[in-house]
């Protein structure tokens, strides 16, 4: 089966203006991900370059979207919910809209702004320039040197912003409610934490790994796409932003109904 | 005893640019020349393991170049050198760094002070400054990069070396270096095929040069004795090669 | 940028790491939080439906999250139900007669389950006993007996208590209905057996205080004792009349919704559930005062009266006699003018 898959997607990337099935591309991704850590003395710089750039340049837009994101909520709500006599709902919908929702589509388009065009351009690019080419040359499987420490790298870098625009957006919430009513920051974690389940936190985590590893795929696959001319570089860069956010939309409807609804 | 067999090849893009083509490379020094000329990197492509021919298959040592099984596809491809007609280098790593790819890739167990003295002889011989070693491959000079193609290809030392317009974009230093060095090559019987576009000098040098007529073999003999060829196919091949 | 290559693994590596630990710490925590980790005693828990019911509901106790509810199923009889596994350091709480009330909040359509703890001299429930909630027949006969009394959400409990009112007032089982009603019917009949008395009485009275050709009423200070008991009857009569107005008044709050709106913030109930209840225990105690005494006057009523006759047949004949005296030529007028 894996010879198979790794044969299906080798085929595809040798075989240029052919097209890839992207269910070949998603197993040799598999695939080659065990093959990553046995080959990390090549890879491993192309992964902590891919984190620096997804997950820590990113950190400052994502703590202050998140921030202001935590402190418009509490702003609305709490404009609402006292005239219900339901003030501690607010936990409820911080919990609610952050974790489960916002906090992973809101650092997913993020990501997909600054990274998913960026790995479809360079990777356009790169088999413009021959440089897939060259490494197929080499004997490096281009999914394991080029994809596979793209695709680590966003998946590590979503689930780490995620955690901090959580964090942060959390954060918001509280100086926001503070500069209404001042809460001990105690108090409020302990209102928060009965607030979350293991459940949600399970479900943030799941659904960004999920989310990065669909725009990191999603990127690359397009990026790869290009076949000899720099002019399809941008079109398959729009095309990677659009997969990529349909795809992210997609997959948070189906994690939603799976981790609420059954 | 290398040897790299072409059996009943067929490549199709938008001409077919390999018909049927058999051949049998061994230690020598091969040039292509085609009458699709811009098809000259696929054609050595082919050959070379990077473009899957539609019929037929590329033997090296009898084992098929495109093979599935990933331990026998890096040890075939650990003696298939290729040096690109351009490009081809990492635009994200430092020069050290897109040297090391495949060294360390393919040679593991070698020290890093080790390759890097070996890179550093080769540097020198290209005449290129150490101090590029930390810059990225945008930064230099396009024979300078060129350059580094080769070197690049050279230090895994490849049983098979593919050259695509090799004289391409090289000043004339270079150029001089890349000579002798394909002629040493030639002396410690390594397989070189090349294809050139713009210097008919590397097929003068050439053991056997294969005419290619819409992709199927036409012939094969050396240089010399082509010129003296009465073909109009021939002849016209020769000529545009001169003209460039 | 050069800095940041030369340093990303350092930073890359923090990056990394801080998010690691703030994961973990959140779960960790969350995980003491939920007392994932604690001891836990299991009860079975019934309920009337699985309304907001989640496999991991909740369990409040005067605001401390005591247990949660794990899993639960629907039973033939058509009861949820379900599994309650309570805290080590709240198993102490659970005692006998204990319920459980579970309230759907109306916004977010979760449910708000609290535990009522039974009363409090009462030994510990086995575990793995059944808790009821208050809305199954067993939870009823404890909310019923007063061994459990409902808290909770205000919203909720005004709304519940409300539709537990309007519901009750109409079944026949329920003791608190009963007693309402039959305090009317007692209050009916005190009221009617009270008149009987009064207008015996005042025939009565009148028979003996006609006044006297004098104008006087000789026989009123024989009558002290009479007087004592109307007195007594109209203190009574008072009592009735303060306990019916009472009842009015909470009538008039159920009638006037404004009124009611304006108490429904009271989430404790004691503005309106406890007053109809204490009205209408004083009330029955009253009925039960006042019923004893008429049945003692009805039962003494022919004696009272032959007594008060004697004393008028006694009083005429000494009237008789002073007439006698009286009637003397120089002293009065003779029998038959006086008795005009």
């Amino acid at each position: 089966m894996q010879k198979i898959s790794f044969a299906l997607g080798k085929q595809a990337l040798l075989s240029y203006g052919k097209s890839i099935s992207v269910f070949s591309f998603v197993f040799e991704i598999i695939y080659e991900i065990k093959n990553f850590f046995l080959q990390r003395k090549i890879t491993r710089l192309i992964l902590i370059r891919q984190i620096l750039f997804t997950g820590f340049e990113a950190l400052g837009l994502i703590t202050f979207v998140a921030i202001a994101v935590g402190g418009i909520i509490i702003l609305e709500g709490s404009a609402i919910l006292p005239d219900f006599g339901q003030s501690k709902l607010l936990y409820t919908i911080l919990v609610i809209i952050i974790l489960r929702e916002l906090g992973g589509l809101l650092t997913a388009f993020i990501i997909i702004a600054r990274s998913g065009t960026a790995i479809a351009a360079e990777l356009g690019n790169m088999v413009v320039n021959q440089e897939v080419e060259s490494l197929v040359s080499f004997g490096i499987s281009p999914v394991l040197y080029l994809v596979v420490p793209r695709v680590l790298g966003v998946v590590l870098s979503m689930i780490a912003l995620n955690i901090y625009f959580n964090v942060a957006a959390l954060a918001g919430g509280w100086f926001m409610a503070y500069l209404f009513a001042p809460i001990p920051l105690l108090d409020f974690l302990n209102k928060l934490f009965s607030e979350i389940s293991v459940n949600d936190i399970a479900s943030s985590f799941i659904k960004s790994l999920l989310f990065g590893f669909v725009i990191a795929v999603v990127s690359s696959y397009q990026g790869l796409q290009v076949s000899f001319a720099s002019t399809e570089v941008p079109q398959r860069t729009i095309k990677a932003v659009v997969l990529s956010l349909i795809w992210v939309i997609l997959f948070d409807i189906i994690i939603t109904a799976i981790m609420y609804l059954v | 005893m290398q040897k790299l067999e072409a059996n009943n090849v067929f490549y199709k893009k938008e001409n077919q640019i390999l018909s049927d083509f058999s051949f049998s490379f061994d230690e020598h020094l091969y040039g292509i020349l085609s009458d699709q000329q811009e098809e000259n990197s696929n054609v050595l492509k082919v050959l070379a393991g990077l473009r899957e021919p539609d019929q037929g298959n590329i033997l090296l040592d009898g084992k098929n170049v495109y093979t599935t099984f990933q331990k026998k596809e890096r040890a075939i491809r650990k003696q298939i050198g290729f040096v690109f007609q351009y490009g081809g280098l990492l635009s994200n790593l430092s020069v050290l760094e897109n040297l090391l790819v495949p060294y360390d890739f393919h040679f593991p167990e070698i020290s890093l002070g080790e390759k890097k003295g070996k890179i550093s002889g080769f540097m020198a011989l290209f005449g290129l400054s150490e101090k590029i070693l930390n810059e990225r491959p945008a930064k230099l000079t396009i024979s300078a990069r060129k350059a580094l193609l080769f070197i690049r290809t050279y230090l895994t030392e490849p049983k098979i070396i593919f050259y695509d317009d090799p004289f391409i974009n090289c000043n004339l230093q270079i150029k001089k270096t890349i000579l002798q060095l394909i002629l040493k090559l030639k002396e410690k019987q390594i397989i070189q095929i090349f294809c050139e576009s713009i210097d008919e000098q590397l097929y003068e040098l050439a053991d056997k040069v294969i005419l290619l007529q819409q992709g199927k073999l036409y012939s094969s003999n050396t240089f010399k004795e082509f010129k003296k060829s009465n073909s109009e196919f021939v002849t016209g091949l020769i000529s545009k090669l001169l003209a460039e | 940028m050069k800095f940041k290559l030369r340093y990303s693994e350092k930073i890359v590596g923090t990056f990394l790491i801080v998010a690691l630990i703030i994961i973990a710490t959140s779960t960790g925590y969350l995980l003491l939080h939920n007392k994932v980790f604690e001891k836990k005693f299991l009860f079975k828990a019934k309920f009337g439906d699985a309304v907001g019911l989640s496999s991991s509901t909740p369990v409040y106790f005067k605001g401390f999250k005591i247990g949660v509810i794990t899993d639960f199923k629907l039973t033939d009889d058509n009861f949820i139900i379900a599994d309650l596994k309570v805290y080590e350091e709240f198993r102490k709480k659970i005692t006998r007669n204990s319920a459980l009330f579970k309230s759907v909040n109306p916004v977010t359509s979760t449910s708000t389950i609290e535990f009522l703890q039974g009363p409090e001299n009462l030994s510990e429930l086995a575990e793995g006993s059944m808790i009821p909630a208050i809305d199954i027949p067993e939870g009823e006969i404890l909310l019923a007996k007063n061994m459990v009394k409902k808290t909770g959400d205000p919203l909720n409990t005004v709304i519940y208590n409300l539709a537990a009112f309007s519901e009750n007032i109409n079944k026949d089982n329920n003791v608190d209905k009963g007693a309402f009603f039959r305090a009317l019917v007692n209050l009916a009949d005190a009221a009617e057996g009270m008149k009987k008395i009064t207008d015996n009485l005042n025939v009565d009275f009148e028979s003996i205080s006609k006044p006297d050709k004098f104008g006087k009423r000789p026989l009123a200070s024989l009558v002290v004792n009479a007087a004592n008991i109307s007195d007594s009857l109209r203190v009574m009569t008072g009592l009735v009349n303060h306990s019916l107005m009472r009842l009015d008044n909470v009538l008039t709050v159920y009638s006037q919704p404004e009124g009611l709106a304006a108490k429904m913030i009271d989430p404790d109930g004691k503005q309106i559930i406890e007053p109809i209840h204490k009205t209408l225990t004083n009330l029955n105690e009253a009925i039960l005062k006042l019923e004893k005494l008429s049945d003692f006057l009805i039962t003494q009523q022919d004696q009272f009266i032959i007594v008060l006759k004697r004393i008028v047949e006694t009083l005429d004949e000494v009237q008789v006699t002073f007439e006698t005296i009286n009637g003397g030529p120089f002293i009065g007028k003779p029998k038959s003018e006086r008795k005009k």
